[in-house]
């Protein structure tokens, strides 16, 4: 694909904590799609979205954002982006109000209409104190104000976690109003991926600092399945096509990566389609177990 | 980056009512104190004493020098802004902003200048009220002195706000200047003060002393030189340091 098409990209990024390792990442995120970026607390999520928003240094590779480089010297490529944390970042006394004053005075394209316009959307009050919001209000303040600056691209760093389900599900449809905009795309890391089932076009899937799956979210499902057969019928199955195999007492149900050769292989056995969740718990464990 | 100077100018709000507070006590007393000295029981006192050789009028001029310089120290505070978005975490929203990170430096040194410039204002208004209703202090060496200690004002913000970028913690980052400046005064005038110390003769030290009040008195230009100075290579320096930590608002 084309770099101009690519909003963002990583190019064999590393960064290294010293206990923790962001091991040779690569990947991109094309324009206009919901990119799902999932793992494990701990996985490298929050470290990638701060090397992308220019937070931290890396230590080597290359990141772009919209085509240009991210090196501490185009600040005003943060113009077209909306940035929603997992914590608020905004100072508890601040009311929405005050917020607006702030980030007037900071983008250029700040539409101070929308910005109210959202407010009353999200019933928020515009008066009173951010620190007395709960969690799902101060999810929607940055929200409100990622929207408000003509951003093209949001990033947004575990939005949802926390949150019930009402609200979440407001929030995915906050989100899903802002893709089926022209060219706006989104990078959503979380680690609750029904969320992202719903609104994903790419996922990428990261564990212990490295990428372990990432490509678009429907061929992944359809790739992977769950196997379930008797102990004695697993050791039949293939090792190529096996990502991890869980044994029970009652038999074994493994995830495969291949999941139409099984259909044609082990036509007797039951093979059901897999989620997010159930793929990215099964490489997790297939980590543990040393085998990745 | 006005942005950013909005945001820390709503930091300091709590600050700011500190400093309304100060200042109305401060100008209350300090206006009573020259009045005193001018007409009151102060300048009867002064009177008396003076038939039995003691002259109080210096002693008067300095108490209300000492009011009067308060809005000015008040205004210093600059490490509390530091606090304030690390306890917000505001470093991940204030680094997401189209904002160079020279431009988010400057805004923390344009903010404590601003802040100290107000304090200057102030005192220098107060000066105009107390010089024009007696004759305990004289207006423009009071201005000349204010200006020198604005000049060293701003040293001092400078070097906490390096300091903190640096990554010294608020809490400490707001006495090293002072320890520093203590230390520089002792080291260049430590063959003397042995010396005083030794001979029981303290008055090489007390003219060390004088001539640093002149100075403040009669030479604001120099201080005003010497801030500036401090400034560029405070603001340098703190770049450097926010640079290699990135993320800081």
């Amino acid at each position: 694909m084309d770099n101009i098409n690519n909003v963002i990209e990583f190019r064999n990024v590393v960064k290294d904590y010293g206990d923790f390792r962001l091991d040779n990442i690569s990947f991109s995120v094309p324009e206009g799609s919901v990119c799902g970026f999932i793992g494990q607390n701990g996985a490298g999520k929050t470290t990638a979205i701060s090397l992308l928003l220019d937070l931290i240094n890396r230590d080597s590779g290359e990141i772009y954002l919209f085509g240009e480089p991210v090196d501490g010297k185009h600040s005003h490529l943060r113009e077209n982006v909306g940035v929603v944390f997992d914590e608020m970042g905004f100072h508890e006394f601040l009311t929405a109000k005050q917020i607006n004053v702030i980030l007037k005075n900071s983008y250029k394209n700040w539409d101070e209409e929308t910005f109210f316009d959202n407010l009353k959307k999200f019933s928020l009050p515009s008066n009173k104190p951010c620190g007395a919001f709960s969690r799902g209000m101060r999810m929607k303040l940055q929200i409100a104000a990622a929207l408000s600056h003509s951003a093209k691209l949001l990033v947004m760093d575990e939005p949802t976690s926390g949150l019930d389900p009402i609200v979440r599900n407001e929030i995915m449809q906050i989100f899903r109003e802002f893709e089926m905009q022209e060219n706006h795309t989104i990078l959503l890391s979380s680690h609750i991926t029904g969320d992202l089932e719903k609104i994903a076009d790419e996922v990428v899937f990261i564990d212990g600092g490295k990428i372990v799956l990432k490509g678009n979210k429907d061929d992944i499902l359809e790739k992977h399945a769950l196997l379930k057969c008797s102990n004695e019928d697993a050791a039949k199955i293939s090792a190529s096509v096996v990502v991890y195999a869980q044994p029970g007492a009652y038999g074994t149900e493994m995830l495969v990566n291949d999941a139409e050769a099984c259909r044609r292989l082990y036509p007797g056995m039951v093979i059901e389609p897999s989620t997010l969740e159930e793929i990215m718990i099964y490489y997790v464990n297939r980590a543990k177990s040393g085998l990745l | 980056m006005k942005g950013l100077i909005v945001k820390d100018i709503f930091c300091l709000k709590k600050q700011i009512v500190t400093f309304a507070f100060i200042i109305s006590g401060v100008v209350a007393v300090a206006v009573m104190f020259a009045l005193s000295g001018q007409f009151g029981n102060l300048s009867t006192a002064a009177s008396e004493l003076a038939k039995d050789g003691f002259d109080i009028v210096p002693v008067i001029k300095t108490a209300v020098m000492f009011f009067m310089v308060l809005p000015l120290v008040c205004t210093g505070n600059i490490a509390d802004l530091f606090v304030c978005d690390k306890d917000a975490s505001f470093y991940k929203v204030g680094a997401s902003l189209p904002i160079s990170l020279h431009k988010r430096v400057l805004s923390k040194f344009l903010t404590a200048f601003v802040f100290i410039a107000l304090g200057l204002a102030v005192d220098v208004l107060m000066s105009a009220v107390i010089a024009g209703v007696s004759d305990i202090i004289v207006y423009s060496k009071c201005v000349s002195t204010f200006i020198s200690l604005t000049a060293c004002m701003m040293v001092f913000v400078s070097v906490v706000i390096m300091l903190n970028y640096a990554g010294v913690p608020a809490m400490y980052s707001s006495f090293a200047p002072v320890v520093i400046a203590a230390a520089a005064l002792i080291a260049l005038n430590a063959k003397r003060m042995i010396t005083a110390f030794k001979n029981d003769d303290f008055s090489s030290m007390s003219r060390v002393v004088k001539s640093i009040i002149a100075s403040v008195e009669t030479k604001p230009f120099l201080f005003i030189a010497a801030a500036v100075c401090t400034a560029v290579i405070c603001y340098f320096a703190s770049v450097y340091f926010a640079g290699r930590k990135r993320g800081v608002a």
